[in-house]
């Protein structure tokens, strides 16, 4: 198989600064800033993490920082930030529980095509027992992602309302991210267990459901007017 | 006034496939130029179309990445989900 590493990283590098043209663009160099260093070094620190606990796996042909690819995990930023403007359409920016409730709509459906794809030119792998759909995508790993793209939200929504004096909410931010990942590794094990508690009680059958709500009842809930995922959607 | 903008415009675009002047002449340069400049200017100030185009390219490139590796049919069951937004953002997608 050809080696595509450097494409995925071209793409990674691209994409990251797209968005950071337009964040800086449109919000202030001050928000772009926020959002993309720290949305770089929370995403760094993850991937870290999740490799040294051998849940995730990278082609040795990356870039990397440590145990982490430094260039591929530009995606994740970026694509948080295309989540984040495509939850602004649905919600008020300043309600954070309702941008919180879209970033975990989003996130995995936005990253899903990126995994299948990392996972079908071996960028990487996802060595744990958990099952897997998708030839090599763990059933828990949506869950995962739209936790982490809620999470992400909360932290920046949350600091973005203190108000620090000149690059204050910047700092706090940078104390935050790492705090951020620990819990992140936390929740990610909880969803794990709880995505393997219910193959075990339903089989694939159950998951492949659980996924069906995640990725076509809710949005389609949200298309068909349903009354109370308005009001969720608006809380 | 009308045809004077477009003589100006037609007249960058051609200074800039000068080079070329003669392969690219079958191009409609001036309604090239425009689209250009609509998109250049609709990436800075929307908040809606940027993110439309980015995840666009972005699974066009990785679509074409998985044709390329010769991907199963059920890996392409992955864009599915984006597709589903993209039709809830058309019937939905104003606040």
């Amino acid at each position: 198989m050809a080696d595509t590493t450097l494409a995925a990283q071209f793409l990674a590098v691209v994409l990251f600064a797209a968005c950071l043209f337009h964040s800086w663009n449109t919000e202030g160099r001050r928000y772009a800033q926020q959002w993309f260093f720290i949305g770089y070094i929370f995403s760094l620190l993850l991937f870290s993490l999740l490799v040294v606990l051998q849940q995730l796996a990278f082609d040795e042909a990356f870039l990397s920082i440590g145990a982490a690819p430094s260039l591929a995990v530009m995606f994740y930023p970026a694509i948080l930030y295309l989540a984040y403007t495509l939850a602004k359409i649905f919600a008020d920016e300043t309600d954070l529980r309702a941008m919180m409730y879209w970033m975990f709509l989003l996130t995995p459906a936005l990253l899903l095509p990126l995994d299948a794809t990392g996972v079908q030119w071996r960028w990487w792998t996802y060595p744990s027992e958990s099952l897997d759909f998708l030839n090599g995508v763990p059933f828990y790993l949506p869950f995962a992602w739209g936790v982490m793209g809620a999470a992400f939200m909360y932290m920046m929504g949350r600091i973005r309302k203190i108000r620090f004096r000149g690059s204050g909410q910047l700092f706090a931010m940078m104390i935050a991210a790492p705090l951020l990942d620990g819990l992140m590794i936390l929740l990610i094990a909880l969803v794990q267990v709880v995505i393997n508690a219910l193959a075990v009680v339903g089989g694939t059958g159950l998951l492949y459901g659980a996924l069906g709500v995640l990725f076509i009842a809710l949005p389609l809930a949200l298309a068909l007017n349903i009354p109370r995922m308005r009001r969720a959607a608006r809380r | 006034m009308h045809n004077a903008q477009w003589t100006m415009e037609n007249a960058q675009c051609h200074s800039a496939f000068s080079i070329h002047h003669s392969a690219f002449s079958f191009l409609p340069c001036d309604i090239i130029f425009k689209s250009l400049r609509r998109i250049i200017s609709h990436m800075n100030t929307s908040s809606f179309q940027f993110p439309l185009l980015a995840l666009a390219l972005l699974f066009l490139a990785l679509l074409i990445l998985d044709v390329l590796g010769g991907a199963a049919g059920a890996v392409y069951g992955a864009f599915a989900p984006a597709l589903l937004w993209a039709i809830v953002l058309a019937v939905k997608g104003r606040r």
